[in-house]
């Protein structure tokens, strides 16, 4: 059988970066390939590659046996390749029939209601159910998927790439979506499935291969004898131990107190509905959920940086409400932003003036609002050297850093100033697992000097490792606070999507 | 070489670049109608720099270009595309002439501050208002104020056609300011006043402050992610306030300056478009206080040596808009672009190997 | 009140609809511009250029006509650099559109004393003639209002309805509203963005050659010095009253064409207020226009934003910083 799609020694450098190194790769007619690796490893290129976004500097494609040239997205939807990225390419200010038809029209006019009637008759055929009249902007992340799918069958791609299709979806839309697929693959369209969830790859895929610092390392054709541990293994290049040390520790008073907390966006719409939540000294509460949920919200009105519409937040037994974030910090907040590049770091200035964002008015820094250059130099050399960041010289731009490096900045800046409270929002993603375990074990140290941590993150695993209870968001809502004896996946799971069980609710009150 | 010295380099090059782009542009013009372009060329240069009369007033009217220009530098840097300043130095020069011309029996240690400040409070409010719509509403601020701009100029020649006529005079123009209020001359016979130890003065507390003080350092932040400094406890609201204000001030003190220093008295369309080329200015020195100092220096000598060339060679002044523009375009264009120009050439001088050595320690 | 009766005669409106012309042209090309992610604020140089180069051209060929296009090359000179500027080096958008305004007044001042000298005798060129369009401007008030103006007003008011549909009932349209919302998701569909936006950069252009030929071809026949005062800007006010819309855009312009019209009566009814006070009048009204009865309104999502084609690895070191430049 010929491979509908061949990829040979393709190599894509960036600069000095090699993000591809001779790769090669197959799909057959009606298969799901997962390609799996950590951040950083070169999926996301590859993929882009074989889609025409980026050229490759050396090696052939190869599209039903016949060689192909892929210069630009239009050529690869011209061979019947079909991409949904990670981050949705669709515009919230049009219509489902508007995204999906956006490029597809030769002729000048364009008739919406033939339009419209079209994408209907598709949506039946495939079992993709959507509006082609509705606005994105009004639709859920899962809705959005199916019109991101739906978009690609739509230009009839037999090859269909999926980046990171279930980072934005609970357990159960990840169920739905894998039907979608297996219902796809019935109907002859190949799947490149794109990942770094193991378990998820495990029970989607028919062949997995392994990505690790832009080469193809392993290619797995028998799953049945792969667990998550030997692909996790062979993900980062050595025995890794899923999983972190903690010790047991009895948490102390209560550091944060969130009541009936309310918050509502620009146009007035409440996001955060009468959310309860407590923090002691000494515990990490994870806050699990699905993107989106209000996590950001919740944090910004914790962190003081969005105001308050109802309920009260209580930090270190002051109450803060109507305070500018400055107060929230002297009161003991320590804040690790869900955007390093937007919250985290000022991208044009210098690692070292990076690392004293909060502190520059504090003495020694300051002296009569007049810099200390001696004092900051030396405190500055202090953090690089403790937090392990890699840099060139303290004078680099922030901006010129890998991510890793770039989270270390923030964490050991934060982490510096021994806060009472920390708010860790997904302070993992995007990095390799070795800065992951870095920041994993600072927010473990930090919880042994007794400090309340609260932990956002849309990656379960890293909730259930790391927290003693697990609180879950959905849609602004406190769905129920877990202790992590009960917190598994599937229940997690279950309010992550919004369902209430009694056992839940009953323990959330604690 | 150091990061910091060959980034320094690199705006000079692409300045320089930029004018001689400029004078190709405008030689190629010249030819076009028969000038001698070196002829021209030349008549500029003396009329610049050379002769204590032609270096002064080059001074005189780089002084107003380097103040505002600093004002100009300051707001964009904090993302605040103030461009009011025509606006904002006709209001300062208005309130500097009434103060000047209405308080009477000052000893001149404190009219002239008060005739000062009264400029500042006069020019900051006028750019506060863009700068508040902005901050608080969220209103674009180019729009606003360049319409502040139209409403300002004519205000103030609105109060020159009536209840600030000067008495005896058919033109519209204001009574003379008192000699208390009156800046004193550096050189006899120019028009070069003590409002260059003012303006060389302001230059270097700028650079103090924006690089060397906590109050820069956070200016500095805001301009430049001002969500990551909010989110570490800057009151961003506050410094961008700080900032519009203190950028409007200084278009008020590019006014007042004139008024005090040399002009005497207000006359309508006093200093047309300087609000305008200090925005030249900023770009020019690439956002800089130094590089603001020497692009306002430049153009003021461009300025007062076009006025020399025109007399001598009937070259019109209106010429420099087009040098101008073109440099602002260059400068603009080499800085997005990211030209390396000291990589560039040292890669010319060593073999290939080397400079991509250098590329990969960037 | 004597001023009230001035609103209902035909000759006010006439003259107003005359004087929101170029306004009105220059702020529909301006919507196509915008529409497509590239804020132009140099609406304003260009309209200058137009407006020089169909003095220029309309004086040399003596061809009222040929003068049009001219001037439509004249300004979309301006917008080349500016399109190269702003969709190739990926400049600032605002900023560059400074560099813009001050060229443009630097090149047609100077090129004007070199044809015509400094101390300028005024030198007429051939203008364009009012066009009483036979039965309908007959119609009592709306005939003369309607019917009796300039060809360049009924340019304008068939690009009103030409953009409209375009803009929302074509797939080229769809395409370019889609640069300028999100222009990732238009090149991943397989569009090319960068040709989009140049072509709607370059059509703006032409818009402000018309819009700068009604300030020198409709009645004055001559130049002067930064004649465009600040009518780019009001264009641009207009745009962001109308909220991104031909027609609403179009309603803006008639609110300040009106103004200046009221302006220009009031002047000579003699108030023995000094002339400046009326000169000042159409921009603050449009300055409380935009503050008191718009608010800060939303424009298209990536307005000022370059297009970087491989947005995912640019995007993680230059995120968006300091936004709120476009309107926004």
């Amino acid at each position: 059988m010929t491979p509908v799609l061949s990829v040979r020694n393709i190599t894509k450098r960036f600069g000095t970066n090699t993000a591809n190194d001779h790769v090669t790769f197959d799909l057959y007619p009606g298969e799901v390939h997962s390609l799996l690796g950590e951040n950083g490893a070169g999926k996301s290129t590859l993929m882009n590659v074989i889609y025409g976004v980026y050229g490759a500097d050396e090696g052939e494609i190869f599209v039903n046996g016949k060689r192909a040239e892929i210069a630009s997205p239009k050529e690869a939807i011209g061979l019947g390749i079909g991409m949904v990225h990670q981050h949705f390419m669709l515009i919230p200010a049009f219509t489902v029939a508007e995204n999906i038809v956006l490029g597809m029209k030769k002729e000048l006019r364009l008739d919406m209601k033939q339009v419209e009637a079209q994408i209907l008759e598709a949506s039946q055929k495939y079992d993709l159910h959507v509006d082609p009249h509705a606005l994105v902007s009004t639709l859920s992340v899962g809705e959005q998927q199916r019109v991101e799918i739906l978009k690609v069958l739509f230009r009839g791609a037999k090859i269909l790439i999926l980046d990171e299709p279930t980072a934005v979806l609970t357990p159960q839309e990840t169920e739905e979506l894998f039907k979608i697929l297996r219902n796809l693959k019935k109907d002859g369209v190949s799947v490149i499935f794109i990942s770094h969830k193991l378990n998820e790859v495990l029970s989607i895929s028919d062949r997995v291969s392994i990505l690790r610092r832009g080469k193809i390392t392993n290619c797995f054709d028998d799953l049945s004898q792969c667990d998550p541990q030997v692909l996790a293994s062979a993900m980062v290049g050595y025995q890794v131990r899923l999983g972190v040390d903690k010790a047991e520790q009895e948490p102390g008073e209560t550091v944060l107190e969130v009541r009936d907390l309310r918050v509502d966006d620009e146009r007035k719409r409440p996001i955060i509905k009468d959310f309860n939540l407590s923090v002691r000294a000494g515990e990490i509460v994870g806050l699990a959920g699905v993107d989106g949920n209000g996590q950001s919200e919740l944090i910004k009105g914790i962190a003081g940086l969005m105001p308050l519409s109802g309920g009260k937040v209580v930090l270190c037994g002051q109450e803060m409400n109507g305070k500018p974030p400055r107060a929230f910090i002297d009161a003991g907040l320590g804040h690790i932003p869900e955007d390093r590049h937007r919250q985290g770091l000022v991208l044009s200035m210098s690692v070292l003036e990076n690392l004293f964002l909060e502190t520059i008015q504090d003495k020694p820094y300051s002296k009569a609002h007049v810099l200390q250059k001696k004092a900051i130099t030396e405190k500055a050399k202090e953090l690089v050297e403790f937090n392990d960041i890699r840099t060139a010289s303290l004078d680099l731009e922030a901006g010129a850093l890998s991510g890793g490096n770039q989270q270390k900045i923030i964490v050991g800046r934060i982490l510096d100033q021994e806060p009472k409270l920390l708010i860790a929002a997904h302070p993992t993603r995007g990095l390799d697992i070795g800065a992951t375990e870095f920041v994993h074990r600072c927010i473990l140290k930090a919880r042994e000097r007794g400090c309340a941590v609260l932990l956002v993150s849309t990656e379960l695993d890293e909730i259930l490792a790391l927290s003693d209870r697990v609180a879950v968001i959905y849609e602004g809502e406190c769905m129920g606070v877990v202790p992590q004896a009960q917190a598994t996946k599937n229940a997690i799971g279950l309010l992550m999507a919004g369902v209430k069980n009694k056992e839940a609710s009953g323990t959330a009150a604690s | 070489m150091n990061k910091r010295v060959r980034s320094v380099l690199n705006s000079l090059i692409s300045v320089v670049l930029a004018l001689v782009l400029a004078f190709v542009v405008i030689g190629i013009l010249l030819m076009w109608r028969g000038y001698d372009p070196a002829a021209t060329f030349l008549a500029l240069f003396k009329g610049a720099f050379v002769g204590k009369s032609n270096l002064s007033a080059s001074l005189v009217l780089a002084i107003p270009l380097i103040l505002g220009g600093l004002g100009i530098a300051l707001s964009f840097r904090c993302g605040i595309f103030n461009i009011g300043g025509e606006g904002q130095l006709y209001l300062g020069a208005f309130a500097a002439t009434w103060l000047g011309v209405n308080l009477q029996g000052l000893p001149f240690f404190l009219h002239i501050p008060i005739c000062l400040l009264g400029s500042m409070l006069f020019g900051g409010m006028w750019a506060l208002i863009p700068g508040w719509l902005k901050i608080k509403k969220g209103y674009n601020e180019t729009i606003t104020s360049v319409l502040l701009n139209y409403v300002g100029l004519y205000f103030v020649n609105y109060t020159l056609a009536s209840f600030f006529k000067g008495e005896g005079t058919l033109n519209n123009q204001s009574p003379k300011i008192q000699e208390s209020a009156m800046l004193s001359r550096l050189i006899p016979g120019t028009e070069l006043s003590t409002s260059l130890y003012l303006t060389i003065a302001i230059v270097i507390l700028f650079w103090f402050i924006f690089y060397k003080t906590d109050i820069g350092f956070k200016l500095r932040a805001v301009g430049a992610n001002g969500e990551a400094a909010r989110t570490s406890g800057v009151n961003t609201g506050k410094y961008l306030l700080i900032a519009i204000i203190t950028s409007g001030a200084l278009s008020g003190l590019a006014g007042s300056v004139q008024i005090l220093g040399y002009q005497h008295l207000l006359v309508q369309n006093f200093s047309p478009n300087t609000g305008y080329d200090i925005i030249s200015v900023a770009l020019m020195g690439s956002l800089h206080p130094v590089g603001v100092a020497l692009a306002g220096f430049l153009l003021g000598a461009l300025r007062s040596g076009a006025s020399v060339m025109q007399i001598m060679m009937g070259v019109p002044v209106t010429i420099l808009y087009i040098i101008q523009g073109i440099v602002i375009l260059s400068v603009l264009g080499f800085s997005y672009a990211k030209i390396d120009f000291i990589g560039l050439v040292s890669g010319l001088f060593s073999d290939s190997k080397r400079g991509m050595e250098k590329e990969a320690a960037k | 009140m004597e001023v009230l009766k001035i609103f209902l005669t035909p000759d006010f409106w006439s003259s107003a609809i005359r004087l929101m012309t170029p306004l009105m042209l220059a702020a529909l090309g301006g919507i196509i511009c915008e529409r497509a992610g590239i804020l132009n604020m140099a609406l304003e140089g260009q309209i200058l250029m137009g407006a020089f180069f169909a003095y220029l051209g309309s004086y040399l060929t003596q061809n009222v006509w040929l003068g049009l296009v001219i001037a439509m090359i004249g300004s979309m000179s301006l917008a080349v650099i500016h399109a190269f500027m702003s969709i190739n080096v990926k400049v600032n958008q605002v900023v560059v559109a400074l560099g813009l305004n001050t060229l443009a007044i630097g090149i047609t001042s100077t090129i004007f004393r070199f044809m015509f000298g400094t101390d300028s005798q005024m030198a007429n060129c051939p203008g364009f003639k009012a066009i009483h369009i036979p039965g309908l401007s007959d119609i009592p008030f709306i005939g003369p209002v309607l019917f009796g103006q300039y060809p360049l007003t009924y340019i304008a008011l068939l690009a009103l309805f030409g953009i409209s549909w375009f803009l929302f009932h074509t797939s080229r349209g769809l395409e370019l509203r889609a640069a300028g919302e999100n222009p990732q998701a238009l090149d991943v569909a397989g569009v090319d963005v960068i040709r989009i936006r140049w072509l709607a950069v370059l059509v703006t252009g032409a818009f402000c050659g018309l819009a700068g030929a009604c300030l020198t071809l409709n009645g004055l026949n001559t130049f002067y010095d930064n004649i465009s005062s600040g009518r780019g800007y009001i264009a641009y006010a207009a745009i962001v009253f109308g909220k991104w819309n031909p027609m609403g855009t179009t309603l803006a312009t008639l609110l300040f064409g009106a103004g200046d019209a009221l302006q220009l009566r009031m002047q000579a009814m003699n108030f023995n207020i000094p002339y400046y006070f009326y000169l000042m009048m159409p921009y603050l009204i449009t300055f409380l226009a935009l503050v008191f009865f718009m608010g800060p309104s939303k424009g298209p999502a990536a307005s000022n934003v370059p297009f970087v084609k491989d947005k995912a690895r640019s995007s993680k070191r230059r995120p968006k910083q300091t936004s709120g430049i476009g309107g926004k």
